[in-house]
């Protein structure tokens, strides 16, 4: 099973690396990319390396959401203001998605030591979970900037 | 093995990359891409010998790339900004700027 998954993983990581590098356009080259980054994590929990999935994910997450910015700069369209109503949402989507990361995380424990922790021990009891939350927080904010900027260029 | 070729596709892919595109965005990917085909052999070898020194040198790997990323694109922004251009090929040389 670990095995299946390894091999549609490494077919995954593959195939958006070469659209990655091939795509005409800036942004969706960054998306794949991004599904790239994914990809490279879960074949690190495959492999049963969990910190480094951890880790892999939370840094190219925040590696993404700058990329995010930068391919929306490259994208050359003309500008237009966007509403007010759009923005108010974008803000409240953000809001929404912050705010579970910020209160409902419960209390820090720190406990475990292990030189080997499973997965769900690493993401509840060490705290894994509070940097994924705010890599994936960094990564709406700046997803929802890019679709901002890119309603304004559009019109 | 079976990681080390993924590996090694990976590295193919980001050189491929790296000589054929001009634009400084996917320059930029393809060094992403190859750092993280370097990161799984670390990451591979420390799983298949039981050793967690090889995830404390692929998160010291991952860190410097990150860094690297954000100088490389301080520049790219910069380049945007003066000459209005992203693909490094259209740059002008030292002496037509002056």
């Amino acid at each position: 099973m670990i095995t299946l998954v390894s091999d549609i993983l490494a077919v995954v990581l593959v195939v958006s690396a070469l659209y990655a590098v091939e795509h005409k356009r800036p942004i969706y080259s960054v998306g794949f990319l991004a599904a790239f980054f994914l990809a490279l994590s879960f074949l690190y929990v495959a492999l049963g390396t969990v910190f480094a999935a951890v880790f892999q994910l939370a840094i190219g997450i925040g590696t993404i959401a700058v990329l995010f910015l930068m391919g929306q700069m490259f994208e050359r369209k003309a500008s237009k203001r966007t509403s007010l109503r759009k923005e108010v949402r974008a803000l409240g989507v953000f809001l929404v998605v912050a705010l579970p990361s910020v209160i409902g995380l419960g209390e820090v424990k720190v406990a475990v030591s292990s030189s080997n922790p499973t997965f769900p021990v690493a993401l509840w009891d060490l705290r894994a979970l509070d940097i994924v939350a705010q890599a994936v927080v960094l990564l709406v904010t700046a997803i929802g900037v890019a679709v901002v900027l890119s309603e304004r260029r559009r019109g | 093995m079976d990681y080390i070729i993924l590996s090694l596709t990976l590295l193919a892919v980001g050189i491929y990359g790296l000589i054929t595109k001009r634009s400084g965005l996917k320059l930029l990917i393809s060094v992403e891409l190859i750092a993280a085909a370097a990161c799984m052999n670390f990451v591979g070898f420390a799983a298949a010998v039981r050793d967690t020194l090889g995830q404390a040198f692929m998160i010291l790997a991952l860190s410097v790339d990150t860094c690297i990323a954000g100088v490389v694109l301080a520049v790219l922004m910069a380049l945007q900004r003066v000459h209005g251009i992203a693909d490094l090929s259209k740059l002008p040389s030292e002496e037509e700027s002056e």
